[in-house]
């Protein structure tokens, strides 16, 4: 995993934790993980292609 | 000490607006008859610190305890009957939370309340704390879950546990893409091996074709000439059959020209040889005429016969003449009936009537034969006569036929002669014509035997160059065969190009990209989902064991202060199954009296009321949970009393009153 992939984990993990707070936030999350699966295929293929 | 206020609009038996206060810090004690609306008021509270319902659990409470309904729920409802709407009000200080219900729209709360007060804050024999330990189950980790953060955390897990389903499955098909792309690859390097193998035999039988023996070249030239003499020939033979054809045409048109005369001659024909039958008969009926020297006799014999019949009418007269004497007398005799006379012709002698009428009818058979000889003469007469008049007659009329067909006979030959004359003009025609083709046919027939001549020398040389022939022809055959396989690997390299395309690459989020890349992001995609999950497992683990040490802290600090010195109870951070032990030795919650099992439900939920919604003022309590006897239930009030003073809980305790309404008094 590179360094931009760790990082979106990290984001990832730290949105949960910020969610977990706030319940009604939460049913949405579907749309977070794709959201933040666009932005992991955009640093991976960015990070192929160099 | 502070006051809470409860109104209650339409709320279950309660018509319009009733407002209860409550003393805060303190116990108040609720007492009312049956159907005074002690459940309305207790559920009226509820509902508006507990909606909405968040989890699975708290709903199934809900339902339970009837503050959702549900299908076949025969209790009475929570707007009342003949009500679409109902309001609760609670004011505390200077809160107020305000539950609208409509039966059509549905709830608004505001603030919106906690779903973990129904675990926490009840004590009724609905609770899910008193019905699990009636129940005998020890598994407790759905309060764990409930009252901590573990529930969401176990929320968002479920939805990466189906991310990551997908993401697998996108995983497992971008795997078969991959697998099925190298076969097709491993199938294409396979092709070209083949098709590098089958272009060398090619090129091999080129080789093998050209470096062939040469034939003899007389033989060649021979045969070369053999062909253009057949070629030649043949060329002879088809203009002979076309003169031929052409001859032929010919003589058809001419035939073609004359065919109405040759008709006519032939009808001509047939029309004078009728015409000569009639005359030949005419003159055989001529001749058998009679000739004019019979016809003179037959003259003559007609006198004759004419002059004998006048003989015989005169002897007919005669004869007549004596039998009308003869008759005459017979009848004088018999009508006077006389029988003898004299001769009536001579008047002498004696005559009888028998004689007389003997003479009578030898008289009348005289004239009879007479008559008959007549009758003869004048048939024979007529014969003659008839074949006089037919000579006369028959003989000029046939004469005059006779004359008319020979006219007739004469003219048709005239016809005929013209005719053959044009017909023999034809002819002068057609004979030399006929005559060509008869030369022609002869020549034809030259040519013939000569191109059968040439290729029997033709198959001769054919025969022995065929030892060479036969080789080529067999590597002829090879190299096609080559070919054809060549071309179908061609085919099929081009297809599994086109295949191993279509294969290279797959969408992701709609963007193009190679299986490999796609399935090294997938699977890193997916470590990332694991270790993302891995995170939610751990903090769903840490939140249960801080929600499980809390609890055990708050249940081990209530026993010691209420003095249940011999009871243990703690969840097992394991298995979250809650464990009891009294006077030293485990019990299985099976095992333990309602009496046992009751106290410790009481525990137990102020345990969970000061664990986790200690600082949500209400704690709502049905006397019969406190119904056991003795030094327990005396230390179990005061400590909730206590308790109650110390967090400023307004405790509501309700009891089954002897008074008409509600009355509310607290505990000193």
């Amino acid at each position: 995993m590179t360094n931009h992939e760790e990082e979106i984990k990290k984001e990832f993990i730290n949105e949960i934790k910020r969610l977990v707070k706030d319940r009604s936030k939460i049913e949405n999350f579907e749309d977070i993980i794709e959201e933040k699966f666009q932005q992991f295929l955009k640093v991976s293929l960015e990070e192929g292609n160099k | 000490m502070s006051e809470v206020e409860v109104t209650l609009e339409n709320v279950g038996g309660f018509v319009n607006k009733h407002t209860f206060k409550f003393k805060a810090g303190t116990v108040n004690i609720v007492e009312a008859p049956n159907w005074a609306g002690k459940s309305s008021l207790i559920k009226g509270i509820t509902i508006a610190l507990s909606m909405p319902f968040g989890s699975e659990l708290s709903k199934e409470v809900a339902q339970r305890i009837g503050l959702i309904r549900k299908e076949g729920d025969t209790r009475e409802p929570l707007i009342h009957v003949g009500k679409k709407e109902a309001t609760i009000i609670i004011r505390r200080d200077n809160e107020k939370r305000i539950c609208l219900l409509n039966s059509e729209k549905g709830y608004v709360v505001k603030p919106e309340g906690d779903h973990r007060f129904l675990l926490t804050s009840m004590l009724t024999r609905s609770s899910e704390v008193v019905r699990r330990i009636a129940d005998g189950d020890s598994n407790f980790e759905w309060i764990l879950r409930e009252v901590s953060l573990a529930e969401r955390y176990e929320k968002i897990k479920s939805l990466f546990e189906k991310t990551r389903y997908e993401i697998s499955l996108k995983i497992d098909e971008l795997g078969r893409r991959i697998e099925q792309r190298n076969r097709i690859k491993e199938e294409l390097l396979k092709l070209q091996i083949e098709i590098k193998k089958a272009k060398e035999k090619e090129r091999d039988l080129n080789k093998a074709i050209t470096s062939l023996p040469r034939v003899d070249p007389q033989l060649e030239n021979r045969r070369n000439e053999l062909l253009k003499q057949i070629s030649e020939e043949e060329t002879k033979k088809y203009s002979y059959k076309k003169r031929i054809e052409q001859l032929s045409k010919e003589i058809t048109e001419i035939k073609h020209r004359y065919s109405s005369a040759e008709v006519n001659f032939r009808m001509l024909s047939e029309e004078l040889k009728n015409t000569e039958n009639a005359i030949r008969k005419i003159e055989a009926e001529l001749k058998s005429l009679p000739s004019e020297e019979i016809v003179k006799k037959w003259e003559l014999e007609l006198q004759k016969i004419n002059d004998a019949r006048e003989r015989l009418r005169e002897k007919e007269g005669e004869i007549k003449g004596e039998l009308k004497v003869y008759e005459d007398v017979f009848n004088f005799m018999q009508q006077n009936k006389i029988k003898e006379t004299k001769c009536p012709l001579c008047g002498e002698g004696t005559v009888t009537y028998e004689d007389i009428n003997f003479k009578v009818n030898e008289l009348k058979a005289r004239l009879k034969n007479i008559h008959d000889e007549i009758s003869r003469n004048i048939r024979y007469r007529n014969e003659l006569y008839q074949k006089i008049r037919l000579r006369e007659e028959r003989e000029p009329s046939l004469k005059r036929e006779k004359e008319k067909l020979s006219e007739k006979r004469s003219e048709i030959a005239k016809r005929i002669r013209d005719i053959k004359l044009k017909l023999e003009a034809a002819q002068k025609e057609v004979l030399p014509l006929q005559n060509a083709i008869k030369r022609t046919k002869t020549e034809l027939k030259q040519v013939e035997d000569r191109i059968t001549e040439l290729r029997e020398q033709l198959k001769e040389i054919d025969m022995k160059i065929s030892e060479k022939g036969e080789k080529e022809r067999k590597l002829i055959e090879e190299l096609g065969a080559i070919r054809e396989k060549i071309e179908g690997l061609d085919r099929s390299i081009e297809n599994n190009k086109k295949v191993l395309e279509e294969l290279e690459t797959t969408e992701i989020n709609e963007i193009t990209v190679s299986l490999d890349i796609a399935l090294s992001i997938m699977r890193k995609w997916l470590r990332v989902i694991d270790e993302v999950m891995e995170f939610i497992d751990s903090e769903i683990r840490r939140e249960k064991m801080l929600a499980i040490e809390r609890f055990n802290t708050e249940v081990k600090r209530i026993l010691t202060e209420v003095g249940l010195t011999d009871l243990e109870i703690w969840i097992d951070s394991n298995t979250y199954n809650l464990h009891v032990v009294t006077e030293g030795k485990p019990q299985p919650l099976v095992s333990l009296s309602g009496a046992q099992k009751h106290i410790i439900s009481v525990i137990l939920q102020l345990a969970l009321k000061e664990a986790y919604m200690r600082d949500e003022p209400f704690f709502l309590i049905d006397e019969v949970m406190l119904d056991f006897h003795g030094k327990s239930q005396e230390s179990i009030m005061k400590y909730l009393y206590e308790a109650t003073k110390k967090f400023a809980w307004t405790t509501i305790i309700t009891k089954l009153g002897e008074g008409k309404g509600i009355v509310i008094r607290s505990l000193s």
